[in-house]
């Protein structure tokens, strides 16, 4: 059986309770262990009973803006006569995140009870998972877990005899981080170039085929079983105020114990590197964290006492975002780090708006010259200059996620970009590559 | 029509319809808010960024162009956070973009030179390599040189929603995203040449045109078109009295910008070493250069004396001629000729057109209504290539007013892509559609029936 990554002791494992069973992706364990029970339980719900039990979690949403997912629903006009869609943002490419894989790995069903709860409550009878093309083996999985629910009339016209009508169906994606952005994956499902929409409308409103549309993160979702039969209340004591729950960390980078681990909202950062994590790899310090995915404005080693829930978080200017949680010791360059992240961005960016386009690249171009010793000290506040041009001006999010860390880079770690200077070569470069999940 | 919304741009108090975008309000107030990617009567883009403004109670700033006016709204287009975001994509912009003006086709009369002009900045801190990739010919007359392109999408947008054609899009992602035939290394498109015409910068250029003049050099001379009885305007580039470009840039004419592949290159026939230049007279079996004072004296004595010996007339006009022309023409044929009989070469049934429409006034079309009545009646004829400019306005109509366009004709055409309902009806026959199509064709399938 594959094992992701040894459990800790300190997780409270709420969506991951059924991963460590054998056979944990077939529909007989998913049954057995609590499996579509809170579909039965949502079915004799009324639609606002259903969302104001998801309100009643402060359940955010989990792909990294941390929207309440309960209001999030009830924007979905139930009058409308167009069919409604549930749409599944499977597209996890944020860097340093990788706990959607796990979810749909290791608990397909739950997913896909999720998306049907959601149906229930909004009015939809069709769902649809949007898979990043690069999780080939999970769609595999996912369309066999698909499938036996079909087999078990988990899916279909008639739902259990209850005369509940919802289909699922997976949809690939072809590489792109933009189609992550809500509005992007809806052009790419339909067919179209992975490019962002003008909004309004919202997805809401006008989502697929300008269709009413719930579009969530696969761990927003896999939280609503366990909402239902917890009941929204309970659910959200598992974390902080307006933080419910629980949700899924990635650890990585250098750490002795990288993984993927479900601890409550609001965890305090410097115990899940030390105490979840392990610790820091070969004793060595801190030296900085990534606390929420590449996106997020980096944190200085005395930053990270912090409780990981999105408003602590936000209190010290950066995003708890999607929970990829990078460690960086003191060997780290900084530099390099940007230049890594600006690489990712320069090269995703799908080139619909100015300031994102020519922007990033641009940033790449420099900081790729900086690591190389070839930086010049005018140049350090240019990069922060420059990647405040792109802030707030871009067309989706994509160009703020490239331009916030950057910044944050430049301002909190002015020293590692001043030891690069005059053609001086990087002071870490023997030291170990950062490496992230 | 609903009340008009109130708002604020610049001190000025407006008034403006609900939905008023904020960019067309300012334009109509005189205040000049820049951009690239918006293009009246195109889909929005709100991709370039230049239109970025502040409002009043939004936190981050907002783009004129997708951005509805609404009541109270204080909209401000020349704080210091407005020009700094300007001067700042455009710096963006020039990274890439060669800075090779001098030897550019566009120089001149290029939107990115003057809104840099206007708004850029004097130095650029961009030291680094730019991205490059070489210049591409994708037909006869349209050359694409990715580096100038600056993504604005107008040539898209105007080939896919203006000539109903999209023979373009887009390809590759980031900084090295390039705009590209739907077709891969070639254009399937009517050639018309908007495409080159919209474009801001020289990205796209003209195969007839390139690098034969410089903008400036020319004077720019206003005509009729003669290629078909639309009428459209074409403003000709003329130096040293050649014909070098055809276009309608400053949009005057019934016939706006737009052009079709004839009214835009089909000129070069003025200098033809066979086309004739100087009346002739045949004399004893041979023809003889005349002047233009001799030939008309000599056509003058005949018409007189065919006259003085009773002869009768007939005249023969042309569709492709001006009104006015016309108007001259049917004037010497009733009172120097003293003859009624004229007439022009047709291509439908107009004598039965003119029947039906006896006794009605206001009863003939004008290319004015094909933009802007609620249905367009499309009967056996491929609009697009006889009648272009007709075909342009139904499109417009349909896709900014949701015209309803019904099209009647014998075989598949441009039309039906945007038509409410299609009528397949035998060739020859498509006159006769009402008895047969109005009641029993409706709903039966016959002809596919296409609804947007």
């Amino acid at each position: 059986m594959p094992l992701y990554n040894e459990p800790s002791p300190l997780e409270v494992r709420v969506l991951s309770k059924r991963f460590l069973l054998p056979n944990s992706a077939s529909i007989d364990t998913y049954l057995a262990n609590e499996g579509y029970q809170a579909w039965r339980k949502a079915v004799g719900m009324t639609q606002d009973e259903i969302i104001n039990e998801v309100k009643a979690s402060n359940l955010r949403g989990r792909g990294g803006a941390g929207f309440p997912t309960g209001m999030k629903w009830s924007f979905v006009p139930r009058n409308s006569p167009k069919p409604k869609y549930i749409m599944v943002n499977a597209d996890e490419s944020e860097p340093g995140t990788c706990k959607d894989r796990v979810l749909m790995e290791f608990d397909p069903h739950q997913l896909i009870e999720g998306m049907m709860i959601a149906g229930l409550a909004v009015g939809s009878q069709a769902g649809y998972i949007y898979i990043r093309g690069e999780y080939r083996y999970l769609i595999d999985i996912m369309d066999k877990a698909i499938d036996e629910a079909y087999a078990r009339g988990w899916l279909g016209d008639n739902i259990q005899g209850t005369g509940v009508k919802f289909e699922v169906r997976t949809h690939t994606g072809a590489g792109a981080y933009e189609c992550g952005e809500e509005s992007a994956l809806l052009e790419s499902f339909e067919g179209k170039r992975g490019v962002p929409r003008i909004r309004p409308p919202f997805p809401a409103v006008a989502g697929a085929y300008q269709c009413p549309t719930v579009l969530n993160n696969v761990e927003t979702y896999c939280s609503v079983p366990s909402i239902i039969l917890m009941g929204g209340a309970s659910w959200a004591a598992l974390g902080t105020p307006k933080n419910g729950g629980t949700r899924l960390f990635c650890l990585s980078g250098h750490i002795n114990k990288p993984g993927v681990y479900e601890l409550p909202m609001g965890f305090n950062l410097m115990r899940m590197i030390n105490e979840v994590g392990g610790g820091m790899r070969g004793g060595k310090k801190l030296k900085a964290v990534i606390p929420g995915g590449s996106s997020c404005p980096v944190l200085k080693a005395d930053e990270c006492d912090v409780a990981m829930d999105y408003d602590s978080v936000a209190a010290i200017k950066s995003m708890l975002g999607s929970g990829g949680v990078v460690v960086m010791d003191e060997d780290t360059c900084m530099v390099k780090a940007a230049l890594r992240i600006m690489k990712f961005y320069a090269h995703e960016s799908c080139g619909w708006c100015i300031p994102c386009r020519e922007g990033t690249t641009w940033l790449r171009k420099v900081l790729s010259r900086f690591h190389d010793g070839m930086g010049r000290r005018d140049e350090i506040d240019m990069i922060g200059d420059l990647s405040k041009s792109i802030l707030g001006r871009t067309f989706c999010p994509l160009g703020d996620a490239a331009a916030m860390p950057t910044i944050a880079f430049v301002e909190k770690f002015r020293d590692d970009f001043e030891a690069h200077l005059d053609g001086k070569p990087c002071p870490y470069e023997n030291a170990s590559q950062l490496v992230m999940a | 029509m609903a009340d008009p919304v109130k708002f604020t741009i610049d001190g000025q108090e407006l008034e403006a319809a609900p939905g008023t975008l904020v960019i067309e309000a300012a334009k109509k107030a005189g205040i000049e808010i820049p951009s690239f990617c918006y293009y009246e009567g195109y889909s929005l883009q709100a991709a370039c960024r230049m239109c970025l403004v502040e409002v009043e109670k939004m936190p981050k700033m907002q783009v004129a162009c997708t951005l509805p006016v609404g009541p109270g709204m204080v909209v401000k287009t020349n704080t210091p956070q407005v020009v700094a975001a300007r001067k700042s994509t455009l710096e963006f912009l020039l990274t890439n973009h060669p800075l090779d003006c001098p030897i550019c086709d566009k120089g001149g009369e290029c939107e990115l030179q003057d809104m840099v002009f206007r708004y850029g900045a004097a130095e650029s801190r961009f030291t680094d390599n730019k991205v490059h990739v070489d210049e591409q010919q994708w037909s006869p007359v349209v050359f694409y040189d990715g580096p100038r392109c600056i993504l604005c999408f107008r040539c898209v947008r105007v080939c896919r929603e203006g000539m109903g054609v999209g023979a373009l899009g887009v390809i590759n992602r980031g900084v090295v995203s390039l705009i590209a035939p739907n077709e891969g290394d070639h254009l399937e498109c009517d050639e018309c040449g908007m495409c080159i015409d919209i474009c801001p910068v020289g990205a796209l250029t003209s195969g007839s045109y390139r690098y034969k003049t410089r903008p400036w050099e020319m004077e720019h001379v206003g005509t009729i078109c003669t290629h078909c009885s639309n009428g459209c305007k074409t403003t000709l580039g003329v130096r040293n009295d050649e014909i070098i470009r055809g276009n309608n840039r400053d949009r005057s004419g019934i016939n706006g910008e737009f052009l079709c592949i004839k009214g835009r290159y089909a000129f070069d026939f003025t200098n033809h070493p066979e086309r004739l230049q100087t009346p002739m007279i045949r004399e004893g079996g041979q023809l003889k250069e005349v002047s233009w004072s001799q030939a008309l004296k000599f056509v003058a004595t005949r018409f007189n004396e065919i006259k003085q010996r009773g002869g009768k007339f007939g005249v023969i006009g042309s569709t492709r001629t001006t009104n006015e022309e016309n108007y001259y023409l049917q004037k010497f044929a009733r009172l120097g000729l003293g003859t009624n009989n004229i007439d022009h070469h047709r291509t439908g049934d107009v004598v039965s057109l003119v029947d039906t429409l006896s006794g009605r006034t206001d009863a003939l079309a004008t290319s004015d209504d094909f933009l802007n009545r609620k249905a367009v009646l499309i009967i056996g004829t491929d609009l697009s290539v006889e009648q272009p400019f007709l075909a342009f306005q139904a499109r417009t109509n349909q896709r900014l007013r949701g015209a309803h366009i019904y099209v009647v004709t014998a075989g598949p055409v441009r039309e039906d892509q945007c038509a409410a309902q299609v009528v397949r009806a035998a060739r020859g026959g498509e006159l006769g559609f009402g008895s047969d199509a109005r009641g029993a064709g409706e709903g039966t399938g016959t002809g596919g029936c296409l609804r947007r």
